[in-house]
């Protein structure tokens, strides 16, 4: 298990250099300009990482996406909600790549976890989001986040059915842990380094 | 066996030496004010109300809210830390009864206070400077605690093992402190993780037996150094 781990994050692609590192797909548009929703999920992203949530201000996503308090309110009852919203976005992107790695590599734990360690890496700004603010902006992503964890679970025990063993859930909660803590640090480049012992140590137990 | 070099013993004590006696009614009304907050923090206001004490007197005490967060928290893990080290301090001179104390005191200390255990588990999470800073600060205590010292039977766990244990823990305690999952008791979470940082080196079996005779964390009673004070006047 640890080599064949080890193996599937050698094979993983470099980090794609963009302005914020972000790679997902591009908003929706209209007339070539990204959406205000588009706009403001974006932003909150940004200003998260920027200033951490407790600090971002309506005020401040408003003159970043170039529209009023009001417009703002026609489409967010609060900063809460946009990052609630933002962050099913990211949770999304982050499954969808895991799932693909997971289901590419036969059902291979490994590659999951690997899947994991680089949706973390490939982009400072968005990993910020999605795993160092997102306690911050309460129960309703403390829940999501939760459900994420044990989804991850069931693919790391594909044959245990609904719910994965303890011992499993309990891995991966180290894992997202220590990718959490790296993120937080700034030592995202560590993390790709030390990404295929962290693997191994969670896909070896 | 000699005590662990690697535990700091009594600084948190000499910490709280260094808190103002506003500064410490402050601190406490966070710490008070943690399980009522919604995903926004408390305002000034709030807080002083909660103190009881006049806005010019937080400004004279910290700079902005942030700091008084900062504080806080930091007050909190240093405070849970004394606890865990002073429970280890009288558990038996043996690797694998530490750890099963640590991680027992650990999680009974956040049952006797969710203000607190808020402040200490979750809220270090949603930031990424001074507050998270501290947080590892205390991870690192524990993972030394989990690697023990040299010249013990058996392979110390690597440190990549000691630290993704010690993330379990945490992570656990956060699903068990926000009240997400329905099976998360504070005695499962001691036992499932224990088992697994002890087996690797002394074995299954011993690992087992370990955990059913360590103590269950619903069943010690824990006491966070600051209201000893309180209590103490």
């Amino acid at each position: 298990m640890a080599d064949r781990s080890v193996g599937v994050l050698a094979e993983l692609p470099p980090v794609p250099p963009t302005a914020l590192g972000r790679r997902s797909a591009p908003a929706p548009t209209r007339g070539g300009e990204p959406t205000v929703r588009r706009r403001l999920l974006a932003a909150v992203v940004d200003q998260s990482s920027v200033v951490g949530f407790h600090q971002v201000k309506v005020s401040d996503l408003c003159g970043l996406c170039r529209i009023s308090r009001r417009t703002f309110y026609d489409y967010f009852p609060d900063v809460e909600q946009l990052f609630v919203a933002a962050y099913g976005e990211l949770d999304r992107e982050l499954r969808r790549d895991v799932l693909r790695a997971w289901t590419a590599g036969d059902r291979d734990p490994a590659a999951a976890l690997a899947a994991l360690v680089a949706f973390a890496a490939a982009d400072p700004v968005r990993a910020d989001a999605y795993f160092v603010q997102a306690l911050a902006a309460g129960l309703a992503v403390a829940d999501r986040r939760r459900r994420t964890l044990e989804w991850l679970a069931t693919l790391m025990a594909p044959d245990a059915g609904d719910r994965a063993p303890w011992a499993v859930e309990i891995a991966c909660g180290g894992v997202w842990d220590v990718i959490r803590s790296r993120v937080a640090a700034g030592d995202v480049s560590g993390l790709r380094r030390d990404a295929a012992a962290l693997v191994a140590a969670a896909a070896g137990r | 066996m000699p005590a662990p070099p690697a535990l700091e013993r009594n600084a948190p004590a000499d910490r709280r030496e260094g808190l103002t006696a506003s500064r410490r009614r402050l601190v406490g009304a966070v710490a008070a004010l943690a399980p009522e907050r919604g995903s926004r923090r408390p305002t000034v206001a709030r807080i002083c109300k909660q103190a009881g004490i006049p806005k010019d007197a937080f400004y004279d005490a910290f700079p902005d809210a942030e700091e008084c967060f900062s504080v806080t928290i930091e007050d909190a893990l240093e405070q849970l830390w004394a606890i865990i080290d002073a429970a280890v301090a009288e558990a038996e001179p043996r690797w694998e009864s530490r750890v099963t104390v640590a991680v027992s005191t650990f999680l009974a200390a956040l049952d006797a206070d969710p203000g607190r255990a808020w402040l200490c588990v979750v809220e270090p999470l949603g930031d990424s400077r001074r507050a998270d800073h501290a947080r590892t600060r205390l991870k690192e205590r524990l993972v030394a605690l989990l690697r023990g010292e040299p010249g013990l039977d058996g392979d110390a766990p690597s440190r990549t093992s000691a630290v993704g244990t010690v993330g379990s823990l945490w992570e656990l305690a956060v699903q068990h402190v926000t009240g997400q999952g329905e099976e998360l008791g504070v005695d499962e979470i001691a036992g499932s993780v224990t088992f697994l940082a002890l087996a690797p080196r002394i074995g299954r079996t011993a690992a087992m037996q370990a955990v059913f005779t360590a103590p269950r964390p619903s069943e010690l009673t824990v006491v966070w150094p600051a209201d000893r004070e309180h209590d103490d006047g």
